[in-house]
């Protein structure tokens, strides 16, 4: 048999650049990665480069071992002698050499998790930040959007409202809740939203009742959606409200009225 | 995925009562504009104290 030894090296070299990637990247599709192939190969060969100097680095602080360049390029040469003698060059130091690409295939796997966790956690990604042109995920715009990941910690709302319009049998129709959980489809678009103390209200009666300010009945013009959970599919929106909300504590001394309860 | 959501307002929206008045409070706002002195108050019982609460829109991060 065969065997391009040439092209099974570099695939060696930059598979840790695609594990890193694969890994790292925080993307809202699971099934296909739509990214172009060029940027996908550009990354992970970036992502490869980074991790060979950190290694090589490693090896010749802790290790005193420096790269035999000579060995890496006998094995690509196309002249059977040199490569030859290039393999059994690198079989005499098989130990060192699989020492070398275990530990940075496993590194390619462990750490981008907790990257990607310490970038969230500082909010390193968020806009503003000095990082985020390198830190944030750029092909995760609804998980910014819907988790409060571009406020800073201390400035964080309590909750998201949402208000869609829905067609229903020709009328549209405004329901109005509280954000609770988003869900994907396989290919990264959002495909349901799971509310609560959800409240819907047709919009063809606005026109009466604003002009009737004052009246009891304009005050509270949704009706309630019995139930703990109001799935919202998104393809079936036609427009989306988000509205950022926070829960503040009123002074003891202030005694508004309560709403009554429903 | 899991949305933004504090503690605070799981609170809230755990109570029967207190979800009905943030929605009503938080659709009083929307047509007022805003919320005004007087408006009405989300009260949420947390064993024998009662927490008295408003809904401010925060505006979206710069």
């Amino acid at each position: 048999m065969n065997v391009a030894l040439p092209a099974l090296v570099i695939f060696l070299l930059v598979l840790p650049g695609f594990v890193f990637r694969s890994r790292f990247k925080r993307a809202e599709r699971t099934a296909l990665d739509y990214a172009p192939f060029g940027r996908v190969v550009a990354e992970a060969v970036l992502w490869a480069c980074l991790l060979h100097g950190l290694w090589l680095l490693g090896a010749r602080i802790f290790l005193g071992e420096l790269v035999r360049f000579d060995l890496l390029l006998g094995l690509l040469s196309s002249s059977p002698v040199t490569q030859s003698t290039a393999i059994a060059n690198v079989g005499a130091l098989a130990g060192p050499v699989a020492r070398y690409f275990g530990t940075l295939l496993a590194a390619s796997f462990l750490v981008p998790p907790l990257l990607r966790a310490l970038i969230t956690w500082r909010r390193l990604d968020r806009l503003g930040h000095w990082l985020a042109p390198v830190a944030r995920f750029h092909d995760a715009p609804w998980y910014y959007l819907l988790t409060g990941a571009d406020f800073e910690r201390a400035e964080l709302p309590d909750l998201i409202k949402v208000a869609a319009i829905v067609d229903v049998a020709g009328q549209p129709v405004l329901y109005q809740g509280f954000l609770e959980d988003f869900y994907f489809t396989p290919d990264g678009a959002l495909d349901r939203l799971v509310l609560q103390g959800v409240g819907r209200r047709p919009l063809a009666g606005d026109k009466s009742l604003d002009a009737a300010p004052g009246d009891p009945a304009a005050e509270e013009r949704f009706y309630p959606v019995e139930g703990d959970y109001f799935v919202l599919r998104y393809a079936e929106a036609i427009t989306l409200n988000i509205q950022y909300l926070r829960l503040e504590e009123e002074p003891a001394a202030a005694e508004p009225p309560a709403v009554a309860a429903a | 995925m899991k949305a933004l959501q504090s503690p605070l307002a799981k609170k809230v929206l755990a109570d029967r009562q207190a979800r009905t008045q943030l929605r009503q409070v938080v659709s009083l706002a929307a047509q007022r504009g805003g919320p005004e002195a007087g408006e009405p108050t989300i009260l949420l019982r947390e064993g024998a104290t009662v927490r008295r609460l408003t809904a401010v829109v925060v505006p979206k991060a710069a």
